[in-house]
C-alpha cells in the first residue's frame, strides 16, 4: 500500500477521555516540540526550504511559519476558554495564510523563536491548570464546541504531524 | 495639574489617511518596540519586575506579558482582514488574562523574545503590503469597524504606551 505523504504519523483521532499520565506526557510532546522543529530544519539549504514536503503541498519554510500561526491560534484559545464561558473563536484560512509574504519567503528563524516562546508559555499555563480546568470549552466556527482537553490532544498530534512531514521529507530526499 | 500615570504619552487618537510616510513611521516605530521594551526592564530585580507600574495597576512583569498576549491578537486580526472580506474579530478580555497562570511563571525572557520575533515576521508583512490594502477592514463587536491604518496607528501607539509605563516607574523610583 502506498504511504500517503500527507499524514506521516496518521490522521488525528479523538480517543477516549485521557488519564492523567497521559495528559502529562502530551505537554511534554507540547515543550519539546520546538527543539524537535528546529532540528528537523537543522542545516537546511534555502533550495531545500523551498521544497514541498509532498507534490502539491506546503514547503518546509510554509510548515515552519504554520506552526508559529497555528499555535498562536490556538495559545489565544486557550486564554479565552479560561477567562470566558465557552467563547466562540475564530477560525482561520490557513492555506491562504501560508501564501502572506511573510509566511511564504520570509526567512524561518523568526518562527521558529516565536513557536518555541509560545511552547514554554503555553507549556507552563498547561502545567498550573486545576483538574476542572481540563473541561472548560470555546466553540469553533467550523469544529463545534472543543474542551481544552480536546484542544491539547489536537495540538500535541499536529506538532508531530507536521515535524514529521518534514523529517519524512529529509529521508526520501536523503538530506543529511 | 497631576499627571495621568495610566497615560504617560497620551491617549491614542486616530488619525484617518494615512500618508505612505506616515505608515512608514508607524512601521519603524513597531520594529523598534522589542529593543525598547528590553532596554526599559534590563537589570530589573524580581523585586522591581513585581512593582506595579501604578497603584492598583499592572505589574512591570504583567506588562512584558501583556505585550505578546495583545500583539499576537493583533497579527491575527491584521492577517484576518487581508485573506477575507471585513472579518468579525474575537476580542479578549486583558485583565483576566494578565492573571493567568503563563504569566506569573514564565520568565520574562520569554516574553521579550517571543515580542522581538513576532515583531519581525509583523514588520515582513507590513512592508510587503500594496497602499490599498491599508483601507482592508475588519469589525470589532464593541469598537466597530477598523481598517489596517487604524490598527497600524494603534499599535505603534500601544508599544510606546506600555515601554513608557515602565520607563517613567524606573524615573520616579530612581531605578538606575
Amino acid at each position: 500500500m502506498e504511504k500517503d505523504l500527507r499524514y506521516p504519523i496518521g490522521k488525528f483521532e479523538r480517543g477516549a477521555t485521557p488519564t492523567e499520565t497521559q495528559r502529562s506526557e502530551w505537554v511534554a510532546v507540547m515543550a519539546e516540540a520546538p527543539a524537535r522543529l528546529t532540528a528537523a530544519v537543522a542545516r537546511l539549504t534555502p533550495e531545500m526550504l523551498d521544497t514541498p514536503h509532498r507534490p502539491g503541498g506546503w514547503t518546509v519554510r510554509q510548515t515552519v511559519h504554520h506552526m508559529a500561526d497555528s499555535h498562536m491560534h490556538s495559545f489565544v484559545r486557550c486564554k479565552l476558554a479560561l477567562s470566558e464561558d465557552e467563547p466562540l473563536v475564530t477560525a482561520f484560512k490557513g492555506a491562504i495564510w501560508a501564501e502572506l509574504p511573510d509566511a511564504k519567503s520570509a526567512p524561518i528563524g523568526p518562527s521558529l523563536a516565536i513557536f518555541d516562546g509560545l511552547q514554554q508559555r503555553w507549556v507552563v499555563m498547561l502545567r498550573s491548570l486545576a483538574a476542572g480546568d481540563w473541561e472548560r470549552k470555546f466553540r469553533h466556527p467550523e469544529m463545534g464546541p472543543m474542551t481544552l482537553e480536546n484542544l491539547l490532544a489536537l495540538y500535541q498530534w499536529h506538532c508531530r504531524h507536521h515535524v514529521a512531514q518534514i523529517t519524512s521529507l529529509r529521508e526520501r530526499n536523503n538530506w543529511k | 495639574m497631576e499627571r495621568d500615570l495610566r497615560y504617560p504619552i497620551g491617549k491614542f487618537e486616530r488619525a484617518p489617511n494615512l500618508t505612505q510616510e506616515q505608515r512608514g513611521d508607524f512601521i519603524g516605530q513597531i520594529a523598534e518596540t522589542p529593543r525598547h521594551l528590553a532596554a526599559a526592564v534590563s537589570d530589573l530585580s524580581p523585586e522591581q519586575l513585581d512593582t506595579p507600574y501604578r497603584p492598583g495597576g499592572w505589574t512591570v512583569r504583567e506588562v512584558v506579558h501583556h505585550l505578546p498576549d495583545s500583539h499576537m491578537n493583533a497579527f491575527i486580526r491584521f492577517k484576518l482582514a487581508l485573506t477575507e472580506e471585513e472579518p468579525t474579530i474575537k476580542p479578549y478580555d486583558e485583565a483576566l488574562w494578565a492573571k493567568l497562570g503563563d504569566v506569573k511563571e514564565t520568565p520574562t525572557q520569554v516574553s521579550l523574545a517571543l515580542l522581538e520575533n513576532l515583531h519581525t515576521r509583523w514588520v515582513v508583512l507590513l512592508r510587503s503590503l500594496a497602499p490599498d490594502d491599508w483601507g482592508r477592514r475588519f469589525r470589532h463587536p464593541e469598537i466597530g469597524t477598523m481598517t489596517l491604518d487604524d490598527l497600524l496607528a494603534l499599535y505603534a501607539w500601544h508599544g510606546r504606551h506600555h515601554v513608557a509605563h515602565i520607563t517613567t516607574l524606573r524615573e520616579r523610583n530612581g531605578w538606575r
